[in-house]
């Protein structure tokens, strides 16, 4: 694989493969982020681990195991998720207490990281990866550009009805239509 | 408390948490009504489980077994819908599978039916579905008869020449479900206030 | 955690997997065949609707794949054609085709599909995706234009293209034609025998280029004219072309805007003094029907050139885009000049002047291409054209190929601009306007 394909790759994950902003996925997690910009960072950097690892583990589980039986691929790609998160949680205890585990759980058990699984096993398994990473990059940056944004919002000057989501999911939809042009 | 303002509350924190499938299968009213009802049976149908069940769940181990219970639930519904509507699932694509992850379901298994009985489980589970499915739906109707000049895929001629193609994009998505909860919202604070009036 | 809350979360989550993948797999039984179906019918149902009724397709009906997803035996495949499907009863060949034209959004093709019977005669042709411009969308222009096709074999006679939209719509006889051969070049359905009046016509750019634009399209409205089989306009007026039979076969008159005539046969041999009726076909309809350029010319050429005297026009020797000469004195100095019709982005006047060793002494064109505006709308890049430096570029030249004749941004111009220069050196020289003649004059 060349490294244009790979830069390729990268700036794609970046800009118009953005998941959170472009596909929908992980949506919530973004918007609802209340986190400061470190935190989102860290959150975000923890979360490309998940998708990396998840999708070097369901990429081979469904190229040679879920040919046969297509239907039992949510579960089993769930079921690594959940192994993922847990055994990384395990790991980075330690060092990172800024959230329990039950936060992070829920914060990087998302519809971004079941959609990248999904979606990149129709990619070969090196691409995949490099994915995986590219798009975790670029949920890590959206989620703190987002938090960066969303935190100057004047909400005295929003009109009442449109304080909170509303205001937010237009701040997103900005951005969003900037990513589009790409 | 009057029952539109619960139900708003709720609203209020279930809509952020599934902005992204709402968005997702809004563009076109099939596709949100398919995905209306896979969210209800799988909110249904896990709030009935997980509150059976309530009791044998550790409280250590909930998260990763309700995420199960949920994703059983999902990949049951998926199949039968991919059986009988491709074409709904065809447009839904990764979104569907995406449920058995989102918040929504999660969050009413954690909320409710883990820790409150099978009526008011199911109860809140139905309220959920319906609420979402109803969401969509608005969004759907506005998105495709403007965005596409089209409503439940049948073009509707005479609309052929004023469609705004930007809203049945992404961007279409964030504003036309950014104003219809403002405008959700703007109806249920005015029930409201005109309920204290008439206490006052 | 406690060791029996682990113990009991594992169990419980072994049980929750357990039982939910037994009834996904007990639901497979049931939903499981029904997937199958809807797969299957994702991928053939646009195929069938290029088929005739009570056709199917199996598992094993892919025979071609251009991204080599599926086993094949066929070679020789254009580039174009991306799937190729047998059908099971053995009625014929579905062909799916993504072709793109100078139109074509970037990124995207033109997708066709083509359904063949086992004789090779087309079915039915539909387009899944047109990611051309809309303004030249053919199937706006002439709703009827797919149906066309439908009976024709791979000579695709009578097939024409859509005016206004000739490069949209070539590009999809082009890739109707791909799809066919791509049959043909493997031996599964026999190639279509082209009629003599069809050979003859698309032998028009190749015998009067001046009838095609700068790419060999041919740029021709068909005319009826009585004792000819077809016969053709060309759209810059620069002349016409006569199908007439003799025989068993026919032969192809052409005239040029002096009246000269030519005349073919099918296999393109020059064949004028065999065919004296169609010479006089030919030049009869032409001498009524030709306009005369001359006037206009002749006028223009004084213009251009301050005290031109003894305007005499010349004959055309050939058949190019230049639809009337003339030479004249300025000074005693002899000059030649040329009007040529090319056809750019939109059709262009041009005027030639050539001195009498040969050069380019004055060029000048009456519509698009020296009016700034046009550009600017077209690409504000070279909104910055400066139409009297270009001009003065061209002083001097000797032939078209040189940089100076180029318009950065403007290809269609370009081309546009090159043949009729091109064409005003060809005339030039056919004319045999050499120096010996011009010091006679002196």
């Amino acid at each position: 694989m060349s490294f244009n394909v790979i830069l390729g790759i990268l700036l794609a994950g970046l800009l118009s493969n953005n998941y959170a902003l472009l596909h929908f996925l992980g949506t919530g997690a973004v918007i609802e982020n209340e986190r400061s910009s470190r935190k989102s960072l860290l959150v975000g950097l923890m979360t490309t681990l998940v998708m990396v690892v998840s999708t070097a583990i369901t990429w081979p589980i469904q190229t040679y195991v879920l040919k046969s039986v297509p239907y039992l691929q949510n579960m089993a790609f769930v079921l690594v998720m959940l192994l993922v998160v847990e055994v990384i949680h395990l790991f980075t205890r330690k060092k990172v207490e800024t959230f329990c585990k039950v936060d992070f759980m829920k914060f990087a058990i998302n519809g971004a990281v079941m959609g990248l699984c999904i979606h990149n096993t129709a990619l070969g398994y090196v691409e995949a990866l490099v994915t995986a990473f590219a798009v975790g990059i670029g949920f890590m940056v959206t989620m703190t550009v987002f938090s960066k944004l969303s935190s100057k919002i004047d909400h005295d000057a929003v009109p009442a009805a449109f304080r909170g989501l509303p205001v937010n999911l237009l701040c997103a939809g900005m951005i969003a239509l900037a990513l589009l042009a790409f | 408390m009057n029952k539109t303002n619960t139900g708003m509350k709720e609203a209020g924190i279930l809509l952020p948490l599934g902005v992204g499938f709402v968005m997702a299968s809004s563009n076109d009213l099939r596709a949100a009504v398919g995905m209306g009802v896979a969210v209800l049976l799988a909110l249904f149908f896990s709030a009935v489980v997980i509150s059976a069940l309530r009791k044998v769940i550790p409280q250590a181990a909930h998260l990763p077994i309700y995420i199960l219970i949920i994703t059983g639930f999902v990949s049951l519904i998926q199949m039968v819908m991919e059986a009988h509507f491709p074409g709904v699932v065809n447009m839904l694509g990764v979104h569907l599978a995406a449920l058995s992850v989102s918040a929504v379901p999660y969050r009413d298994a954690e909320h409710v039916s883990g820790v409150m009985g099978e009526g008011p489980s199911v109860k809140t589970a139905i309220e959920t579905g319906l609420l979402f499915t109803l969401v969509m739906a608005v969004c759907a109707v506005i998105r495709e008869v403007l965005g596409s000049a089209s409503i439940w895929g049948v073009a509707i001629p005479f609309m052929q020449d004023f469609r705004i193609s930007a809203l049945s994009g992404v961007f279409g998505g964030y504003l036309v479900l950014a104003i219809v909860f403002a405008v959700m919202r703007k109806i249920s604070g005015k029930k409201e206030t005109e309920k204290e009036d008439v206490a006052a | 955690m406690k060791s029996t809350d682990l113990v009991k979360a594992i169990a419980l989550i072994v049980v929750i997997v357990l039982v939910f993948s037994a009834a996904m797999f007990g639901l497979n039984f049931y939903t499981g065949p029904l997937i199958e179906a809807n797969n299957a019918g994702a991928v053939y149902g646009p195929l069938l609707a290029v088929m005739p009724e009570g056709a199917s397709f199996n598992g094993e009906a892919q025979i071609y794949a251009a991204d080599g997803t599926v086993p094949t035996t066929l070679a020789d495949v254009p580039e174009t054609v991306t799937a190729i499907y047998k059908e099971a009863n053995g009625m014929g060949y579905a062909v799916k085709v993504a072709t793109t034209s100078q139109y074509t959004k970037a990124g995207s093709a033109m997708e066709i599909t083509l359904g063949v019977d086992a004789e090779g005669k087309i079915i039915k042709v539909q387009i899944d995706a047109y990611n051309d411009t809309e303004s030249y969308d053919f199937r706006a222009k002439d709703p009827g234009y797919l149906d066309t096709y439908i009976g024709k074999d791979s000579a695709l006679a009578d097939v024409g293209l859509v005016a206004g939209t000739t490069f949209s719509s070539t590009a999809f006889k082009q890739g109707v034609s791909d799809g066919l051969n791509a049959l043909i070049a493997n031996g599964l359905i026999a190639e279509g025998v082209k009629g003599d009046d069809q050979l003859l016509a698309e032998m028009i750019p190749t015998v009067f280029p001046g009838m095609a634009d700068p790419s060999g399209n041919l740029k021709a409205e068909p005319i009826e004219v009585d004792g000819a089989v077809a016969a053709y306009k060309a759209v810059n007026s620069s002349g016409f072309a006569y199908i007439v039979p003799k025989g068993e076969s026919m032969v192809m008159a052409v005239t040029n805007a002096s009246g000269k005539c030519f005349v073919y046969d099918t296999e393109g041999n020059e064949v004028t003094v065999d065919n004296p009726d169609a010479v006089a076909l030919a030049t009869a309809h032409a001498s009524a029907n030709q306009q005369d350029f001359n006037a206009e010319a002749q006028e223009k050429f004084g213009r251009m050139m301050e005290g031109a005297e003894n305007m005499t026009a010349l004959e055309l020797p050939n058949f190019s885009t230049v639809v009337a000469a003339a030479s004249f004195d300025v000074d005693g100095e002899i000059y030649y000049g040329f009007y040529s019709k090319s056809y750019g982005y939109e059709d262009m006047d041009v005027y030639v002047i050539i001195d009498a060793a040969g050069a380019i002494a004055k060029v000048d064109a009456k519509t698009v291409i020296f009016e700034q505006e046009y550009f600017a709308f077209q690409n504000p890049a070279i909104s910055s054209f400066d139409a009297n430096a270009y001009k003065a570029g061209l002083r001097g030249l000797r032939d078209a190929e040189d940089g100076a004749v180029a318009i950065s941004g403007a290809t269609m111009t370009t081309n546009s601009m090159k043949q009729s220069i091109n064409d005003a050196f060809e005339v030039y020289g056919g004319a045999q306007l050499t120096e010996p003649e011009v010091s006679t004059n002196e």
